[in-house]
């Protein structure tokens, strides 16, 4: 008898004498319910998910297996939308504003705590700032590169600092934790690529995520195929990705993977930078160059399109979009011929759209704007 | 009951019984499997919709096993099970179809790191060939060989050896 046949029929062995009560439909619809009625709750009270997954751990941990249908689920709390800065002004989702003293043409990319705390990517000189919720001026880190990464559920940020540490400002907490570095050849730093809570951080080197990275350092991180996280679902369940591939090799593909399962759930390669809804049951996408896009669309959780917007105009573009709910966009909106670079003649608007793109409506009307290849008059959060 | 739950329904009857021994085979202990694949199934019906061909479910929820077994959150909860090269002392149960070897064997399994456990499972219980031990595991072939003959070198050492293949076996 080999070593493998003897391994063989013990686990066969073991594995028959194995018998329960067989799991009802109802227990595991329970189970299910639970688990995403815990996430929802982390997500919107800012605790980190972290902390939700080791709540479900005592059960384990006391033997017992969570066989009753759990109570029913309470109305999840409507998750946030995008807030929106326009000329030195914050706007909420919930309409409410906050002044900051700052320009559009210095900032790159925004993110909003869930303790109000407005943090945003400064390209000159390459900052992050932080401002509290009422505008006053926090700190300022010197930074890497002009890029943050939010969490999907806002309650955490995080860049790389100038000397190449890793920083994560948590919402409730005055000042960011450090993280090891992502390491890269020639003194370079590695990209933050996804922040799934304030202690875990998906990283990459740019074109591929291949990192999990927490307070001891860098663990590999193995996917089924070469992609890159663009963003995370609320409930953590799938990421959007973009990978390479000969359909388009200028701008690749993108697609939703499952990491549970370790399986790229769905694929298309007519759009990028695919951004999950507040809800997580649809993804807005934009294709273009030099910082302007011909028009956003929306995708359901099988990347088949819902909707398109295009602005009005032969030379009309957007500039940035982000999700104003679970259900609406928010669209910066620009003409860029109608201009010259660093002449402010360019015709800027906000507008709000539906998830089919229909029923356009304004809510920052036509105004003068910069180039939309350098300045993005409305910076949508992150 | 609309068709979708319905169709789950079929599945989870069906294949419950056998999952839950990849369970235990995952876990070593009951309790734990059971919890395991409860939470296994909870998150497929999560995903239902997304799992399109429903040959390839097996695959899909054995995946969600061995990766939520393997999981940070629960290996950082479960610190304090450490992996250990020495064979715990446990009371022996021995049965009629086992003469102490199996009970032995199967104890020095457990003492196999969760991932070294999970190949060994899926090799040699499950009988899935290495291309698809590596894809659930998301792991090249290669690494799917060198785990299992460190995993079977490792249960060598750990056995006692008169439960070693004897030579006129080979």
């Amino acid at each position: 008898m080999t070593d493998e046949t003897r391994l063989t029929d013990e686990l066969t062995r073991r594995a028959e004498r194995v018998h329960a009560a067989p799991l009802s439909f109802e227990s595991v619809r329970g189970r299910a319910q639970t688990i995403r009625r815990r996430r929802r709750a982390a997500a919107a009270t800012g605790v980190a998910a972290a902390v939700a997954a080791v709540v479900l751990l005592p059960a384990v941990l006391s033997g017992g297996s969570d066989r009753s249908a759990p109570d029913p689920a309470p109305p999840a709390p409507a998750p946030p939308g995008s807030s929106v800065l326009h000329d030195g002004v914050v706007t909420l989702p919930d309409g409410s504003t906050v002044p900051v003293d700052v320009d559009n043409a210095d900032v790159s990319q925004m993110g909003v705590l869930t303790d109000g705390r407005i943090v945003l990517a400064l390209a000159q000189p390459q900052s992050i700032r932080v401002y509290g919720a009422d505008g006053s001026l926090d700190d300022t880190y010197p930074a890497f590169a002009n890029e943050i990464t939010v969490s999907a559920d806002d309650g955490a940020v995080a860049w790389v600092a100038k000397d190449r540490t890793v920083r994560v400002l948590t919402s409730g907490t005055a000042e960011p934790a450090t993280l090891p570095g992502i390491p890269l050849q020639n003194q370079t730093s590695g990209n933050i690529d996804a922040v799934l809570d304030a202690e875990h951080l998906l990283v990459g080197d740019g074109s591929t995520t291949n990192g999990l990275l927490t307070s001891t350092g860098i663990e590999d991180l193995r996917t089924s195929e070469d992609l890159r996280v663009q963003d995370v679902s609320p409930d953590g369940d799938l990421w959007a990705v973009s990978y390479a591939a000969p359909e388009d090799p200028q701008f690749g593909c993108s697609g939703l993977y499952d990491p549970g399962a370790q399986t790229m759930v769905a694929r298309s390669c007519d759009t990028s930078g695919l951004r999950f809804s507040p809800d997580g049951q649809h993804l807005l996408g934009m294709r273009g160059d030099n910082n302007m896009y011909g028009e956003v669309s929306t995708f359901d959780l099988d990347l088949e399109q819902v909707g398109t917007f295009t602005p009005t105009g032969k030379t009309a573009v957007v500039s940035r979009a982000g999700w104003a709910d679970a259900t609406h966009l928010l669209v910066g909106v620009t003409d860029w011929k109608l201009g010259l670079a660093d002449v402010d003649t360019n015709p800027w608007s906000l507008v709000r759209v539906g998830l089919g793109g229909e029923d356009p409506e304004v809510v920052t009307p036509e105004g003068p704007g910069r180039n939309p290849e350098f300045v993005a008059e409305f910076v949508v959060s992150e | 009951m609309t068709d979708r739950d319905a169709d789950f329904t079929a599945y989870l009857q069906a294949r419950q019984a056998p999952l839950l021994r990849t369970a235990y085979l995952l876990t070593g202990d009951q309790h734990q499997a059971e919890d395991l694949l409860q939470t296994s199934l909870a998150k497929l019906y999560l995903a239902w919709d997304r799992v399109r061909e429903r040959e390839s479910v097996d695959a899909y929820v054995r995946r969600i096993m061995v990766n939520e077994h393997n999981s940070l959150w629960r290996r950082a909860w479960k610190r304090r099970e450490v992996s250990t090269d020495l064979v715990p002392e446990t009371t022996p149960v021995i049965d009629d179809y086992d003469d102490g070897s199996g009970t032995q064997l199967w104890a020095a399994v457990q003492t196999l790191p969760r991932k070294a456990r999970a190949v060994l499972v899926l090799r040699y219980y499950e009988q899935l060939t290495e291309r698809e031990t590596a894809d659930i595991l998301g792991i090249s072939v290669g690494t799917v060989k060198s785990q299992t003959s460190r995993a079977l070198a490792a249960l060598r050492e750990r056995t006692p050896d008169d439960l070693r293949p004897r030579e006129e076996e080979r």
